[in-house]
């Protein structure tokens, strides 16, 4: 060990071994691995508890009148043989300065304290594809409401349809909120075409039991929704557009489509077998 | 009122820059002029609030 090495650094040094040392008695398997692991690990955690000492600088700040006031109760304190000021700093400082990996650590370590905004970013992302995808639901019921109040009025099915087909899974079903929204489309536009078909029924058709087997037997999926946006492009122009715009976006979400239609024809499965009761009690079943 | 498409297409292309998804913005675009004034109105609102606070955290 060289003579004019700092004190400090002599002293980690010999720490170093005896730590080497205890490592080794403690894993004896280490003994075969290179000679450098020892003096590679112990500076890396002295590293890292400069770093902890660093990051938790406002703590050492409240601390450090205490420390004061414990020096001066130890006249011959560490810190006074060093130069008086935080002994702790001191210290770190010192074997910051010999420490071959530590700008390495330096940077991992300021890239953590930088606040990581990519989470963050993900948040607000997720609260506005959440908030467009209830947008997304109350302009398909707007829809539903329209063309269920114009043209076969007093009739609760399409209502059921739409509830039925709107945004609903069933709890094993877990979505992100963005298939969420995705799957509110949708399911709006499902409940559009739904509509669209019980306006094509004849009134004696449209009981709940009939109206159900009929849904239950239209093979609904992107392809029919673009249908039905092409056959209500003349009769229904408020509707038409949309059907046959949500039909190109669900095309690309196949595995949404099935869900949707799954779901929506259980629930008007369900609600069919419960002809009778009103229509608010089905909902909640 | 109707909202301008044109200031639609702003906030899109600046939310697309931030990542967003292209597919679902994509589709907002293109039923936009289907939509009810009170529905463009939600929509805008909605994409600008998102940007105003994506553009904060940079």
């Amino acid at each position: 060990m060289e003579k004019n090495m700092p004190l400090l650094y002599k002293s980690a040094h010999i720490l170093q071994r005896k730590i080497a040392q205890s490592f080794i008695r403690s894993f004896p398997s280490l003994k075969n691995s290179k000679p450098c692991w020892s003096s590679e690990s112990f500076i890396f955690l002295i590293n890292l508890i400069y770093l902890i000492y660093q990051s938790s600088q406002n703590i050492t700040k409240l601390i450090t009148p205490l420390a004061r006031t414990s020096q001066r109760t130890h006249k011959e304190g560490r810190a006074r043989q060093t130069g008086g000021g935080s002994d702790f700093s001191k210290f770190f400082l010192e074997i910051k300065r010999f420490l071959p990996y530590n700008n390495f650590i330096m940077n991992r370590f300021e890239k953590l304290q930088t606040p990581d905004t990519s989470r963050e970013r993900e948040t607000i992302m997720e609260n506005a594809v959440e908030d467009r995808g209830n947008l997304a639901a109350r302009i398909f019921k707007s829809r539903v409401a329209d063309l269920a109040g114009n043209f076969i009025p007093g009739i609760d099915i399409p209502k059921m349809a739409f509830e039925a087909s709107i945004g609903k899974t069933s709890s094993s079903e877990r979505l992100s909120k963005r298939q969420r929204t995705a799957y509110a489309i949708i399911s709006g536009g499902t409940a559009l075409a739904y509509t669209l078909q019980l306006l094509g029924m004849t009134a004696e058709a449209v009981t709940l039991r009939t109206a159900v087997a009929g849904l239950a037997q239209v093979e609904f999926g992107p392809e029919f929704l673009r249908e039905a946006g092409e056959k209500a492009r003349g009769k229904f122009p408020r509707v038409a557009p949309i059907l046959e715009k949500t039909a190109n976006y669900a095309a690309e979400k196949r595995e949404l489509v099935a869900l949707c239609i799954k779901n929506a024809q259980e629930k008007l499965r369900r609600m069919g077998n419960l002809e009778g009761i009103p229509l608010d009690e089905k909902l909640s079943l | 009122m109707t909202y301008d498409k044109q200031n639609l297409d702003e906030l899109i292309e600046k939310l697309l820059k931030f990542g967003e998804d292209a597919e679902e913005l994509g589709y907002w675009q293109s039923i936009f002029d289907d939509l009810e004034p009170g529905e463009q109105e939600a929509l805008i609102s909605n994409l600008r609030d998102e940007l105003e606070k994506l553009e904060k955290l940079k």
